[in-house]
């Protein structure tokens, strides 16, 4: 029961973790590169289309990411809990 | 409070009547479900659940008129009612399409209809919200009802697997999406939406647009819009058929009611660019590629659920065409197409559902030869399958040309262009399926029965495809009265 308790408690933490490390994920590349526009806009007096370009590229690249990251955590969580469950099924027959 | 009419309890009751029955009939499909004895087969359920949706759908035909804030959060307007009785009315299919399937895959059958009772809850309140908390809030109930439902069937690994891939990415965009909103906080000091449109002309400009990335980024989401279209597929193919039918409409139809009321309110264009607050820049972009990349990928599937997933986002990029319209004009074709689009993606769905029921595959090739095991079906197929690639004399023409000509007179005959492009486009892989059902042979000849309940579905699919199709006039005056509570 405790360790079925600190597995859910293993998964929640998981969860937290993951949609932390999401949300970055998406809003970072934005950031950068409104950022990196904003430099090159006021370098090169192109204000506002460095900017907007490079905006909507961090828009883009940031969920592609986000997706990719996901899909393999995923799958590597479910076969671990998987390979967890069949180790304490194993060892609790023995 | 903020200046609005105070409302008596009972009237506060009346206008958020749809809403209240809802959660009652929720609450007491579960009520009844707990008290009842587990081995009952419980026909009653989907008969509670569609006796909820029709009062609900009654008590948002009688409110019809009223354009009133309710508790400062909410309107009953008559856009939030169009909203309201598309999203009953999709619900009503979803339900019937539901009930042979769930008693077959799970014994969970009551907390399966209350959750779909409280998703068309949560659309309600997201056709009506006007305040950012209330959106956000409306959204995150949505999309948890959402989760759940995808993976209703614990013991399909798939259906898990979807679920757990759908809520972490579902996670990760709405904390993106409050970020958003807090900036919008931040600039006007406010989280109403025809407040923040008045702050926002006294306030620096280009820092909107990461706060619109932010929100568009949640609004995409939940539409199923490039780039954040990717949960689509996975969650359609592992999701319970009839949870993929909830899943390609109902979050759409909240989606596209949020979509407009902020942008519309909140952000009205202005003309001043991107970096203005002029939203049309970004979402015609993603309009455009969202269509293209949708059909282009539509056109190597094998699989029914995944092929009809790429389609849905494609649908998704044409009606953010009449969306960037900003026009009542535009805003009255986005509701025609949510209709046109709701009746004939649930028609396609009940008759894969109705296929898998018996058959337990959504592989095309196996649709082959269907016209002589299943007439009807096959048929009914063939229509939404026309209706969706926008064949005359159906709903999905009617709304094709209404949204096509709003991006007409609006001066987008480019994005028109594409529109009708990818259109043509998706005939080619619409057709891989009605090749299957009439020019392949079947590998047998028995034949299909459907349900009672599928059956009327079916019907209702097809009549709402061919009423929307043929007299069209009977609706456009309701829409565009709607629309009009945008003021153009």
């Amino acid at each position: 029961m405790s360790s079925r308790k600190s597995g859910e408690w293993m998964d929640a933490a998981w969860v937290l973790v993951m949609g932390a490390q999401g949300g970055l994920m998406i809003a970072l590349p934005v950031l950068v590169g409104l950022a990196l526009g904003f430099w090159l806009d006021s370098q090169f007096g192109t204000l506002p289309w460095i900017s907007i370009v490079l905006t909507l590229v961090g828009a883009t690249i940031g969920p592609i990411m986000l997706y990719r990251w996901v899909t393999s955590s995923v799958t590597t969580h479910l076969e671990n809990r998987m390979k967890n469950k069949k180790q304490q099924d194993e060892e609790t027959l023995e | 409070m903020f200046g609005e009419p105070t409302l008596t309890l009972g009237q506060t009751i009346g206008l958020l009547s749809p809403e209240l029955l809802l959660l009652l009939a929720g609450l007491i499909i579960l009520g009844l479900d707990a008290i009842s004895p587990h081995k009952e087969e419980k026909a009653w359920l989907p008969r509670v659940t569609l006796a909820g949706l029709a009062a609900a759908l009654v008590a948002a035909i009688m409110l019809w008129g009223y354009n009133t804030r309710v508790l400062a959060v909410l309107s009953c307007d008559p856009f939030a009612l169009v909203i309201k009785m598309v999203a009953l009315v999709a619900m009503g299919i979803v339900v019937l399409v539901s009930d042979v399937y769930i008693r077959a895959h799970s014994r969970y059958q009551g907390e399966f209809y209350a959750l779909l009772l409280f998703s068309t809850l949560a659309i309600c309140l997201l056709g009506g919200a006007t305040n950012l908390i209330m959106v956000y809030l409306a959204f995150e109930f949505l999309s948890i009802t959402s989760y759940i439902l995808t993976g209703y069937l614990r013991e399909d690994k798939r259906s898990t697997e979807a679920a757990i891939k759908y809520f972490l990415y579902g996670a990760a965009v709405s904390s993106i999406m409050l970020y958003g909103m807090s900036w919008f906080y931040g600039l006007t000091g406010t989280t109403d939406l025809a407040s923040i449109a008045s702050a926002l002309t006294e306030t620096w400009r280009p820092v909107i647009l990461p706060s619109l990335v932010f929100v568009a980024a949640g609004f995409a989401f939940k539409i199923g819009a490039v780039p954040f279209h990717q949960w689509a597929p996975d969650a359609y193919e592992g999701a319970p058929t009839p949870v993929t039918a909830f899943l390609s409409v109902c979050p759409k139809i909240a989606g596209f009611a949020v979509i407009l009321r902020v942008l519309m309110t909140a952000l009205p264009p202005s003309g001043l660019g991107i970096l203005g607050g002029d939203w049309r820049a970004l979402l015609m972009a993603i309009s455009a590629i969202t269509m293209t990349f949708g059909n282009l990928v539509a056109m190597w599937q094998t699989n029914i659920k995944r092929m009809l997933a790429y389609s849905s986002i494609a649908q998704a990029g044409y009606i953010l065409v009449g969306v960037v319209s900003a026009s009542e004009r535009g805003v009255t074709a986005v509701l025609l197409y949510l209709l046109a689009y709701a009746v004939t993606n649930l028609g396609a769905f009940a008759v894969v559902i109705a296929f898998s029921n018996q058959i337990g595959s959504d592989e095309i090739e196996d649709y082959a030869g269907l016209h002589k095991r299943a007439p009807g079906l096959a048929l009914i197929l063939i229509i939404c399958l026309l209706s969706l690639a926008g064949i005359p004399l159906t709903a999905g023409f009617i709304g094709k040309l209404w949204l096509f000509s709003a991006a007409y007179e609006a001066g987008l005959l480019w994005l028109a262009a594409i529109g009708v492009i990818n259109s043509v486009i998706s005939v080619s892989y619409y057709w891989k399926i009605i090749r299957a059902i009439y020019l392949l042979p079947a590998e047998t000849e028995e034949r299909l029965s459907t349900s009672p309940a599928l059956s009327v579905a079916l019907g209702l699919a097809v009549t709402g495809v061919f009423a929307v199709g043929i007299f069209p006039g009977l609706l456009l005056d309701l829409l565009r009265t709607a629309a009009q509570v945008f003021g153009g």
